[in-house]
């Protein structure tokens, strides 16, 4: 009876010294820019992350003004815990219409709460994590390169200069293979 | 005849004595031989991410990432040769001979060797990340070491991205029982913890609260950096989210000492519509982190 209270009353303080913890939450990178020209497209990672032991659940919102020029990928069961971040595909992409210049906003990831307030008026308290996203719309246009999160840009004149190039070598094998005509016997 | 058989016997003597003075010599040469040591040298050092591609370090909100540095590493006297490897990553405000530190500074005492071909050998040095890894510039510099003490060390550069990341140390804020028509007389304190790279903000927003009658708009709740009554709180709290600018919570180890956690508190109170409401009263308040 009296190692039944002990152990009881051992769990009790447990219980009560374990205070319950929202978890930590996080993305890297905490900023993203991308440099595209009009039309182009460009791919990058955000790696989201948590020490949760557990699934967490996930959701995202991107601002409004960057609304039309980022989407993410995937969309739905999104989800992580430690030693699993969740990759998320961030893609900027310009219409041929869009404007010049600098946009910025936030993609904001969103824990949903781990537990709920027991008796009384209070707040369940979610974590979260913004993105700062600068889209810059320019005259270059970005190259995805062959690694994952690598990008390089060439400019447009070099794209044209090249193309010039091709043209000019396609109209000399025209000229020198073309056929000759025969001359006239009198 | 007996002069035939001494010359016979003198050309043997004469014979064996060569021949056999022949052998001594060459068995005393082949025990003196020794070969000197040929100091090892080091291949291309590669600083890989924590899932093992050629690509920038993302580390992971309140929590460590392994990352690994290898090099090939050739000694002319054999790979077996190669004795020991050791390796430092260290952030661009440090040096490889600097002290250990979890904002910049780690090092690997006992790196692997493995792979033993001929001449090569593999040295493996593997890093654990903390959270609080300070984003930029680190480079993996490992050294090998033969059998002779010679050394030889390479290094390669990689980046560790920002991370903007947070824990809030309790998982709700309890205001407890509260009359109609009252506020919080006392704030409720909120801590919140650094669990990434950056200096952070906060970002607040809250949905309004449903009672189990009635409802209490999220905009009778205020909050502030310090403790006050609920009159002085500073800002009320929307449901559209509300970046707190000057929160600037600190790295841990760089607003905190090195192993102590960085926190901030946000103060909080309610105040109770003076009807239509009763019972339980619950919302949720989403805390964001945001780089700042």
């Amino acid at each position: 009876m009296k190692s039944a209270i002990i152990i009881i009353t051992g769990i009790i303080f447990i219980l009560l010294s374990t205070s319950a913890h929202a978890v930590a939450f996080g993305a890297s990178p905490a900023t993203l820019t991308f440099d595209i020209g009009k039309g182009d497209s460009l791919e990058k990672i955000v790696s989201v992350s948590t020490n949760s032991l557990t699934y967490v659940g996930v959701s995202y919102s991107i601002s409004d003004e960057i609304k039309d020029l980022i989407t993410v990928s995937p969309t739905s069961g999104l989800k992580t815990k430690i030693d699993e971040p969740l990759e998320i595909t961030v893609t900027a992409k310009s219409s041929l219409f869009e404007e010049l210049g600098s946009h910025m906003g936030t993609i904001t990831f969103t824990t949903t709460p781990t537990e709920n307030t027991a008796g009384g008026t209070g707040s369940a308290i979610a974590t979260g994590v913004a993105v700062k996203v600068t889209v810059n719309i320019g005259t270059v246009k970005a190259v995805k390169t062959a690694a994952a999160s690598g990008t390089k840009s060439i400019s447009s004149g070099l794209m044209l200069a090249i193309a010039t190039i091709v043209l000019l070598i396609l109209a000399a094998a025209m000229f020198l293979t073309r056929p000759k005509k025969k001359s006239k016997k009198k | 005849m007996n002069k035939q058989v001494l010359w016979l016997l003198a050309i043997a003597l004469a014979t064996t004595f060569v021949f056999g003075f022949q052998a001594i010599l060459a068995d005393t040469a082949s025990g003196n031989v020794t070969i000197t040591n040929a100091a090892p040298t080091i291949g291309t050092v590669t600083l890989w991410n924590q899932a093992g591609a050629n690509a920038a370090i993302d580390l992971s909100a309140g929590s460590t990432v392994t990352v690994t540095a290898n090099v090939t590493v050739t000694d002319t006297n054999g790979g077996g040769n190669v004795n020991t490897a050791t390796g430092t990553l260290y952030h661009s405000t440090s040096t490889s001979g600097g002290s250990n530190d979890e904002n910049i500074h780690l090092t690997n005492s006992s790196c692997t060797l493995s792979g033993v071909s001929g001449n090569t050998v593999i040295a493996t040095c593997a890093f654990t990340l903390n959270y609080m890894a300070l984003n930029g510039t680190w480079t993996a510099n490992i050294t090998a070491t033969d059998l002779s003490s010679e050394s030889v060390s390479g290094t390669d550069d990689n980046t560790v991205n920002s991370l903007a990341a947070l824990d809030v140390t309790d998982a709700t804020i309890n205001f407890g029982s509260m009359a109609l028509g009252t506020n919080s007389t006392t704030a409720t304190n909120m801590t919140i913890r650094s669990k990434g790279n950056i200096q952070i903000d906060a970002i607040y927003s809250g949905t309004n609260y449903t009672c189990t009658s009635g409802t209490i708009p999220a905009t009778n709740t205020k909050y502030s950096l310090t403790s006050a009554n609920y009159d002085a709180l500073t800002t009320g709290l929307t449901e559209s989210a509300v970046t707190q600018t000057g929160f600037d919570l600190g790295v841990r180890g760089v607003a905190s000492s090195d192993g102590v956690d960085s926190d901030k508190s946000e103060y909080w109170g309610i105040l109770i519509p003076t009807s239509g409401v009763s019972g339980t009263c619950t919302n949720t308040l989403t805390v964001t982190a945001v780089a700042g």
